[in-house]
């Protein structure tokens, strides 16, 4: 049977070609299968008819585009992962001397106590303001801490000036940002500095620009500290979470560019005048340092007094790369805080897609995109039958409802997953095992 | 067959246009091969880019794109298998499968028939050489005039018509020209049909 429609396959395109093409015996047996049904016949007819098979070749194509466009993704997440010497820069573990690992845990412990106990009293309210049950997307919401630890609540209530603080004046522009400006007839006070912080809670995110016109973009969960003005030969800022900067280039005192740090648990970010997003989120088991323009200089932990006259293992990245400083599970006897650290090149947009408003991830791993969920949306992540192993892909704008985006997930898992919703916790089932 | 060899170095060294050209080449015969095995147009296309990505992963170098083809069923006919067990183990796949059959998937063998014909067609197509390629595509199948596909490639109308005269000539001896004729007829009819609506001067 096949091998007869086989057959007269080829004689159909043989007939397409030339009508003097087929033989007489070739034209009866066409003719012969055509009589056979109605269905033959009609097949025949369209399989001869231009405008029908320029309709059907139209389809193809564009089943063929569709195909290449994933099969192009998968590779080149591949590349990212599996070809270490295009781009990947391994480094021998960091050693630390003990005194260094002490501080640095010392540290870092210290500040996030600091911040926990903080968010716990900044944000008290805002489960209970929710409706139970729905879970909506997160909204233009921060703390601002000024040099007095005094905090203002940045929502809807308060727009225009909102607090002085020396020679500096802040300003809430519309919900979504608020801005730093030097008064004109004030010289600024270089001889002590006064910093403010900003903190997003789960499910928050906000805008500031700095005096100097720098500005940043704080995701969900995030805060970082800054003096009021910069007037020193440097301008640096601490960071934890995620946040998306662009630099303005500013002299410093003594007229030379100042540069601007960013300082992590863990890292230290220089740069002159760029756009970048730095990720240093303290559930995340890797620090990520993302490079859109100019240029910019990774290195950890060097601003710590006892590693100052050392020189530090340091990574200057080009447009489009990534430093990736993955954290040691426990400061083990080698004491390195970093297990090792990559420079990969990804895609800028994927890193700072949450930036415009969406999320973006191409065959990622299930952990990875539900921190970022649950960051968003300010829920809890469980999973039933161990964490799903597939790779997953989300393109989605963040201001959709949760069991929207859930449900969209489910579906691209070709339903390996499913998920339940109870209040703000979400199980992920991974219907696998 | 210079090319040939060409690609198939560039192909397994992973060069991105060479795997694209394969998959250009390849595609629509192994998505039908993969369709005919699991019935299910999402499963096959899935199945054709897993196995593609499998054997672009490998690396390998192939002594001819028809071993490199051979290879490519292969892996797609393992795929396709292999998909098929993980249906009839899942439930929820099953019930899938079988809402597929029913209203997607036409068993008759005039379907077969039309598999057979589009695909040597269509690869008669995907053989043409790229500018003559780009240029036939855009007209056969988007039905672009000559003015519109010479501002969209950036090249002159001069040169659209010799592509396609090209393209004409090159099908005439491999492809079956009297279905070549009717297209190019065809697409003259629309140019034509366009000139009269618009009346756009030639």
């Amino acid at each position: 049977m096949a091998d007869s429609i086989k057959k007269i396959g080829d004689l159909i395109v043989k007939y397409l070609g030339n009508d003097q093409g087929l033989d007489e015996d070739e034209q009866n047996e066409l003719l012969d299968w055509m009589n056979q049904s109605e269905e033959n016949r009609k097949a025949f007819e369209e399989l001869t008819d231009p405008v029908q098979i320029r309709d059907e070749l139209r389809k193809l194509e564009a089943l063929k585009r569709a195909s290449w466009t994933k099969i192009k993704a998968a590779m080149d997440a591949y590349n990212v992962e599996h070809i270490p010497i295009r781009v990947k820069t391994k480094t021998k573990p960091l050693v630390w001397s003990r005194l260094a690992i002490a501080a640095t845990a010392l540290l870092i412990l210290t500040g996030v106590l600091y911040f926990m106990l903080r968010d716990k009293q900044a944000f008290p309210s805002q489960q209970a303001t929710t409706e139970p049950g729905i879970v909506t997307p997160g909204q233009y919401r921060a703390i601002l801490t000024l040099a007095d630890h005094s905090t203002i609540t940045l929502d809807a209530s308060r727009s225009g000036h909102i607090a002085r603080q020396g020679p500096v004046e802040i300003f809430k522009e519309g919900d979504t940002a608020i801005n730093y400006r030097q008064s004109t007839n004030e010289k600024p006070d270089t001889t002590k500095k006064s910093w403010n912080t900003l903190t997003t809670p789960r499910g928050g995110h906000y805008m500031l620009t700095l005096p100097d016109g720098s500005k940043v973009w704080l995701n969900a969960d995030a805060s970082i500290t800054y003096p009021v003005s910069f007037t020193g030969p440097v301008r640096k800022v601490t960071l934890r979470g995620e946040a998306y900067f662009e630099v303005t280039d500013q002299e410093g005192p003594n007229g030379s560019p100042a540069p601007f740090l960013v300082e992590t648990n863990g890292t230290l970010v220089e740069v002159l005048g760029t756009r970048f997003n730095i990720m240093a989120y303290d559930d995340e088991p890797v620090i990520r340092t993302t490079l859109l323009e100019g240029s910019v200089k990774v290195s950890p932990e060097a601003e710590l007094p006892e590693r100052r006259d050392k020189p530090q293992p340091s990574f200057i990245l080009k447009p489009g790369q990534q430093a990736q400083f993955y954290l040691s599970q426990s400061n083990g006897p080698t004491g390195s805080r970093f297990r090792q650290v990559l420079v990969q090149t990804v895609d800028p947009t994927e890193v700072i897609a949450w930036k415009n408003g969406s999320f973006h991830f191409v065959n990622a791993e299930m952990a990875p995109i539900m921190r970022q969920i649950a960051r968003w949306y300010d829920v809890q992540i469980e999973y039933r039958n161990d964490i799903p192993q597939g790779k997953f892909t989300v393109l989605a704008t963040r201001d959709n409802n949760l069991p929207l985006l859930l449900e969209s997930l489910k579906k691209t898992s070709r339903n390996t997953i499913d998920y339940t919703i109870e209040g703000r916790k979400i199980t992920i089932i991974n219907l696998e095992k | 067959m210079k090319d040939e060899k060409r690609l198939l170095h560039d192909f397994s060294e992973g060069i991105e246009q060479a795997v694209s050209r394969v998959h250009e080449l390849f595609y629509i015969e192994l998505y039908y091969y993969a369709l005919n095995i699991v019935h299910d147009k999402y499963e096959a296309e899935n199945i054709v880019n897993e196995a593609f990505l499998q054997t672009w992963k490998q690396g390998k170098t192939f002594q001819s794109l028809h071993n490199l083809k051979l290879y490519l069923k292969k892996a797609t006919e393992n795929h396709a298998f292999n998909s098929l067990d993980r249906m009839k183990n899942e439930a929820v796949h099953r019930s899938n499968y079988e809402v597929f059959v029913e209203t997607e998937i036409d068993p008759r063998p005039q379907i077969e028939l039309k598999q057979i014909v589009l695909a040597q067609v269509y690869r008669q197509i995907e053989e043409l050489p790229d500018q003559c390629r780009i240029v036939f595509k855009l007209a056969f199948l988007e039905g672009l005039s000559n003015e519109e596909i010479a501002h969209r490639l950036d090249i002159s109308v001069k040169t659209v018509m010799n592509q396609k005269r090209i393209a004409r000539d090159k099908l005439k001896k491999k492809l079956p020209p009297g279905l070549f004729t009717s297209a190019m007829v065809l697409c003259a009819q629309i140019a034509a049909l366009q000139m009269l609506c618009e009346r756009r001067p030639i």
